[in-house]
Formats: structure tokens, sequence, C-alpha cells
């Protein structure tokens, strides 16, 4: 299947300061790709590259199948700084960028009413911009971003300065956006939106992909974890096999320990238990546990982001 | 609708919707309507003035003191419009008469004047050799007979004065109305025939009248509408909307767009201005006789060719878009007017420069200095129209436009990368980083 969204090489300079280097990944159509990595890792950057606004230093972008800034009709995009027309009213702001977009006014007035409905804001259809709430106008923003029904819908931090609740809403419509078909590329430094939302991500640091896959082959990346609670030593806990290493997580209620261990590469939490239980060691309670995205990232990125 | 078109509308009707723009459109019509209307009104309510005539001159003057106040008789309908009340001559009120002394006659006065129906009485003396004209009026109305007749009572006792010198009356009268015969001549306009004065000096003068009229209006419609646009895109840069149009609109569509939009609302304004003007012209036009009329409609004829009006357009049009483009590019790097001030104020002292030239361009229009200068692109669209009124050899207009093109050109492209880079950046603007912006080759698209 043709991907949504390729980009080969891509690198940008700003004077001295790289922002992107030797950029290299894929979107495939239809489906939800996370685009990770912290603050300044050089998402921005990336996206405003994709959509043409600015171009790359080195490297080649296929955005629809197209080159940057030659398919923007067929493209939603919500940036990280969102801003809309103040003194325009919700609808007339939905209705004009539709139009940039090739929409007609009549039907764009018709979609954007229904959006606006369905996002429990009709009422405030004929309301300028500058009388709701931060929460309404980034609902406005949306749907002005989606209005045209993009193929590519690129959001830029899109849960940024949303509620917990609107940030369900929002996880619902991108749901929805690709259950029609349509791609969604979505940057965040908020790693418990891509674990609910994404079958792929992209992990970026310091404007280098540090990873590319699914969220499985993600998690792979970090060690797992095996909980171990009981009067267990170090020692003891670092002679199991595939134990690669130990953290005294402390004391409990009743004066044992709680121990983290560190799986080695290869080796199951199944080997190190079935090992502590025949060498009668002191086991009161223990939990094997899946690394997080968090984890992972961390891990990948080498910092922690938060 | 093509994009650059639905940008242009967004932003024309986001203008027009203002109670602050039609608030500032309607000022100036009303402000020289209303300098014109008021005082006429205020004269044509001016009551008329009841003269009467107390002659204690014992020459019986009082039928020439009559006679004047009769040439200021209220005039009927329409022609009264633009005068003011006029003069009434009206019979001495009782307990005044001719044989009477000064002394005697003023001492009734606040009586005489009490009684009506005269709200003015002419007290008329003889010293000898000159007349003596004191005029009593009630409250309030004082000076405005003097106003009206002054010349004619200073022309009784010019005929006084020639009497006693033995000059014949008609004599007197001839001398008094003569005057030479003075006119001023060009080879052009010593080739048509002289009719009426109003008419000649449009002929003679309305070209450079014109062009110096149109050179301040051209800089006044281009500084006024690039700060238009500076504000315009300063408030989109502020609100974050640059990013979201940009993604969906080329820079160009963005600048052209924002360019035509204010040009449409210069537009509007102009508009209305020129209704407006045109109704003042109709009245002023309507108050002339109608063969000065139709000699100072030819002469405008002559002066307003289809050809010059077009190259009018032309040079604003090019002068508009050189700044208009500049300015709105400027604005992408600004979140308020002070970030711009850098920039602003280098940029309006150079559109200065030729406006200060305008008082020696307006006499001697054919300056070599003001020539070269006009071939300066930037100066070109407000030194040009004042030049174009001394009919100008093809090759210059031909030049000129070619060069305001040629840098309209260039500050489209280089505004378009700067719009681009200015918008996506929270960077300072200074000189230094529009040179840069200027000199890539293509980067930032």
């Amino acid at each position: 299947m043709e991907s949504a969204l390729s980009l080969a090489g891509v690198s940008k300079r700003f004077g001295d300061f790289e922002a992107v280097r030797d950029l290299s990944f894929e979107v495939k159509r239809g489906t939800i790709c996370g685009f990770l990595g912290p603050n300044g890792a050089g998402k921005t950057s990336s996206v405003r590259m994709m959509l043409g606004l600015s171009e790359p230093t080195a490297g080649r972008i296929t955005i629809l199948g197209k080159a940057p800034g030659q398919s923007l009709e067929r493209i939603g995009f919500m940036p990280e700084e969102r801003g809309l027309y103040r003194k325009m009213t919700a609808i007339d702001v939905i209705v004009f960028l539709a139009g940039l977009k090739g929409v007609k006014a009549s039907v764009a007035r018709q979609r954007g009413k229904a959006m606006l409905e369905a996002q429990g804001l009709g009422a405030f259809a004929g309301k300028q911009i500058r009388s709701l709430s931060k929460g309404m106008s980034q609902k406005v923003q949306l749907i002005s971003c989606l209005v045209h029904e993009p193929e590519l819908v690129i959001l830029d931090e899109p849960f940024s300065g949303l509620d917990p609740v609107n940030q369900q809403g929002l996880e619902q419509v991108i749901r929805e956006l690709a259950r029609r078909g349509a791609t969604v590329l979505f940057s965040t430094h908020v790693m418990q939106h891509a674990e609910r939302l994404c079958e792929q991500v992209v992990l970026l640091a310091k404007g280098q992909k540090v990873f590319e896959g699914t969220l499985k082959e993600a998690r792979a990346a970090a060690p797992r974890h095996l909980d171990l609670e009981g009067n267990l030593s170090e020692a003891e806990l670092l002679g199991l096999p595939g134990i690669a290493s130990v953290a005294d997580m402390g004391a409990t209620e009743d004066g044992a320990r709680l121990w983290q261990c560190h799986l080695q590469a290869g080796h199951t939490a199944n080997e190190a238990l079935k090992a502590a239980f025949l060498r009668g060691m002191d086991v009161r309670r223990f939990e094997a546990k899946e690394p997080s995205l968090h984890e992972a990232f961390i891990v990948l990125t080498g910092s922690n982001h938060e | 609708m093509n994009k650059t078109l639905l940008i242009a509308r967004r932003e024309y009707l986001a203008f027009v919707r203002t109670v602050g723009f039609w608030l500032s459109m309607l000022t100036l019509p009303l402000i020289i309507g209303g300098s014109i209307f008021i005082p006429l009104l205020m004269r044509h309510s001016a009551p008329v003035e009841t003269v009467a005539v107390l002659d204690l001159t014992g020459d019986h003057i009082e039928g020439a003191v009559v006679e004047a106040i009769r040439a200021h008789l209220p005039k009927p309908g329409a022609d009264r419009l633009l005068e003011s009340g006029g003069l009434q001559p009206v019979a001495l009120p009782a307990g005044l008469s001719p044989d009477m002394s000064l002394a005697a006659a003023e001492a009734r006065m606040p009586q005489a004047l009490a009684a009506g129906p005269a709200s003015t009485i002419i007290v008329a003396t003889d010293s000898g050799d000159k007349l003596h004209f004191r005029l009593w009026s009630v409250d309030g109305h004082k000076g405005r007979v003097e106003d009206q007749i002054l010349w004619d009572l200073h022309g009784l006792q010019y005929y006084k004065l020639a009497g006693m010198h033995g000059i014949d009356h008609g004599l007197a009268h001839d001398m008094r109305e003569s005057r030479a015969d003075i006119i001023s001549l060009t080879p052009a306009s010593a080739a048509g025939p002289k009719k009426d004065d109003l008419a000649a000096g449009v002929r003679e003068n309305g070209g450079k009248f014109i062009g110096i009229a149109i050179s301040y209006l051209t800089w006044i419609a281009i500084f006024s509408s690039s700060m238009i646009l500076l504000g315009s895109v300063i408030e989109e840069k502020a609100s974050k909307v640059l990013e979201v149009l940009l993604a969906s609109a080329s820079a160009e569509s963005l600048l052209i767009g924002k360019v035509l939009a204010v040009a449409a609302v210069l537009m509007t304004v102009w508009g209305l201005w020129g209704l407006t003007a045109f109704g003042l012209a109709s009245f002023g036009i309507s108050n002339l006789p109608p063969e000065t009329v139709r000699d100072v409609m030819g002469a405008l004829a002559a002066v307003f060719s289809p050809l010059h009006i077009i190259l009018l357009l032309a040079y604003f049009m090019g002068g508009y878009l050189m700044f208009g483009v500049f300015f709105a590019a400027i604005g992408a790097f600004c979140e308020t007017q002070k970030d711009a001030q850098a920039i602003i104020g280098p940029m309006t002292m150079i559109m200065m420069i030729p406006m200060i030239t305008m008082q020696v361009a307006f006499t001697s229009p054919d300056l070599p200095m003001l020539k070269y200068m006009s071939w300066f692109p930037l100066f070109t669209p407000f030194l040009m129209p004042l030049r174009l009124s001394q009919g100008l050899p093809w090759y210059e207009i031909a030049g000129t436009l070619a060069g305001m093109g040629v840098v309209g050109l260039i500050m489209i492209s280089v505004g378009r990368r700067a719009f681009k880079v200015g918008a996506l950046t929270g960077g300072k603007l200074s000189w230094g980083a529009l040179f840069r912006i200027a000199t890539q080759k293509s980067a930032n698209g």
C-alpha cells in the first residue's frame, strides 16, 4: 500500500543549529502514528517541512504522493500554537478555513454546524471566538482542521492545554478519523496518549529518529521488570537466571522488602521465578511487569522528558 | 473561489464591518461638508437688516446712501443661499428729522431704535472736506450693516472729494472703476482663446494643482494603507493564525489577498469621498455662470485625459504594491506595533523625502533634480503625478513605470519569503535579518 507520508534523509539546519538530522520514516495510509519526542526534539520543525511551510536543508518528503505544499487541500493541520480570528464567529471561521481547502461555503456551513453540534457547541456557532473559552476555541480549531474531510490529519501537540475530559474527547475524534480511513499523525511528548491511540510510533530525540515501529516493538526496547517482595537479599536476586540488575524499592508494611528486578533481553520472568522457588527463597508476592511506552521512551531517548 | 480572492474578501469584510472604519470614513466628508455648509447656512439664516438714513450733511446724500443699501436687498430663492440676510431701507423712525443737530439726534437714538422699524440708523454728517457716518444699531447687530456697505460709503467720500476739485461725477465714477489689464501668459496659454479667468486659471495651473494634490493623496493613501496592512498582519501574527493560513494557502496568496483587500477598502473610502466631492462640486458649479462652467469643464477635461488618469492609477498601484507588500512582510515578524518601529521609522523617512521636495516642485516642476529623483522607484509614485502635468516624453513614463514594476516584483519575491519566515518564527526583526532573507536564494520556500 502506498504510504501517506514518507521522509527520506530529511535534515533541517538553522544557521549552525541542526534541528532535524537525517530523518527517515513512513506512515501507512489509514493508520494512527505517534510522532514522539521531548520538547525541542525537532517535531514541529519536521511537521512544518511535511506541510511545505519550510524547506528541508537536505532529503526528500512525499506527502499523499506529492511534494510538500502540493496537496494542502487533502491535509488537515492543527498547529501547536493555536490561533483563530478572534472577531469572527465560530461558524464563519470554519467556513473560511474550509474555503481555503476548496470546500464550498454552503457545504462547509452545513458540515461545520453539524460538527459544532457534535462537540456540544451548537449554541455557540454564531459567537465570536473571543467570547469562547479556551477549550471551546480549541474544539473550533479542531473542527476547522477536519471540516474538509482530509485524507491526512497532522496534529501538533493536540492534547496540550486540554482538560482530561476534552483529551478523552479528542482521542475519540482521532480514533473516528482512523475508522473512516484517514491517516493521522500527531506529535506529543505525553506517552499515555500515544500508548492508547497509536499503531505506529516514531521517536525523535535531539533532531534524530531513535525508534520507528509498533508499540510492542517500542516496549521491547525497554527492560521488563519482575517485582519480588519478601526477605530477599540483593545477592540472592542477582544470582537468579536472567536478572540483569535489581533496585531496592523499600520496606513493606510487614517488614519485608520490595525489589524491582530488571530482566536481561531474551529471558523471561518465569525462569527467574522458577529458580527462586526451587531455591526456597522467601518470595511472598511477585508481579511480572511489561514496560510502559514512557519507560521505553526514556531508554530510547536517554532522558526523562517529563 | 480563488484562495487569494477568498482571503481578500475576508480581510475586506473584517475592515468594513468595524464601527471605527465607518466613523473614520464619514469623518472627512462630514468635516469638509460641515465647514462649507454650516457657515453658509449661518449666513443664510441671518435676518434682513432694516436700515434708515438720517442725513444731517445738508448735501442731500440720503438718496445715494439708500441706493447703496438697495444694492444689498435680499435676493429671492436659491440665489440667496450664498448671501447673508441683506439690507432693506426703511423710513426714519418718528422723532428724527434732517434738520436736528447731531447731539439731539443721538440723544433720541435709543428710543428711536427701540420703536423700530429700523435695526440700524445711519447718521451722516459733513465736516467740510470729509463725510462722517455713524451707524447706530440695536444690541447684537453692531457691524452687520457696515460690513456690507463699507466701500459704498467710502465711495461717497471719493465722489465728494472729486466734486470739490471740480471733477465731473461721471469721470470720477470711471476713475474709481478703472483697472489695468494684467495678464500672465505662456506660449501654450497664448495659443488658446482667453474666455474666462477661472477657466484660464484651470488651463494654466490646473495640471500642476491636480498633480500636487494627487501626489499628496498618493502619499497619504499609500502610507495609511501600508499601516493598515502592517496592523492587520501583526494582529494575525499575535493571534497565531498565520501558521494555520500558511498550511492552507501560499504566502503569495496571503500577501496579495491582503494587499487587494486594503486596496478595496481604499476604493470604498475614495468612492464615498468622491461622491461627496462630486456633490459639493455640483453645488459649486450650480452657482457659476454657465459659460464659465463650460470652459472650466473643458479645461478640466484637457488636464484629465483618459491616458492621464490611467497613468495616475498606474503610479499609484505601483507605489501601493511596493510599500504595501513591504509593510505586510514586516508585520509577519512583529507581534506588536512597537516591534515594527525599528523598520517603520527609517522607511517612513525615505517616504518623506519626496514630500519635502513638493513645495519647490510645485513652483518649478521641471527642475533636473526633481527629474532624477522621480526615476528612483521608491520616489516615483509620489513625484510622477506632479511631473505628468508637464507633458513628459514617453520614455520617461515607460522607464519610471518599468523601474517601479521591477522593484514591485522584487518586493513581492522578498516579501513572500520574509512573510513566511516571519510568520513561523518569533525572532526579532532587524535590517540585517531582512537583508539575509532578501539575499538567500530560495531557502524557506
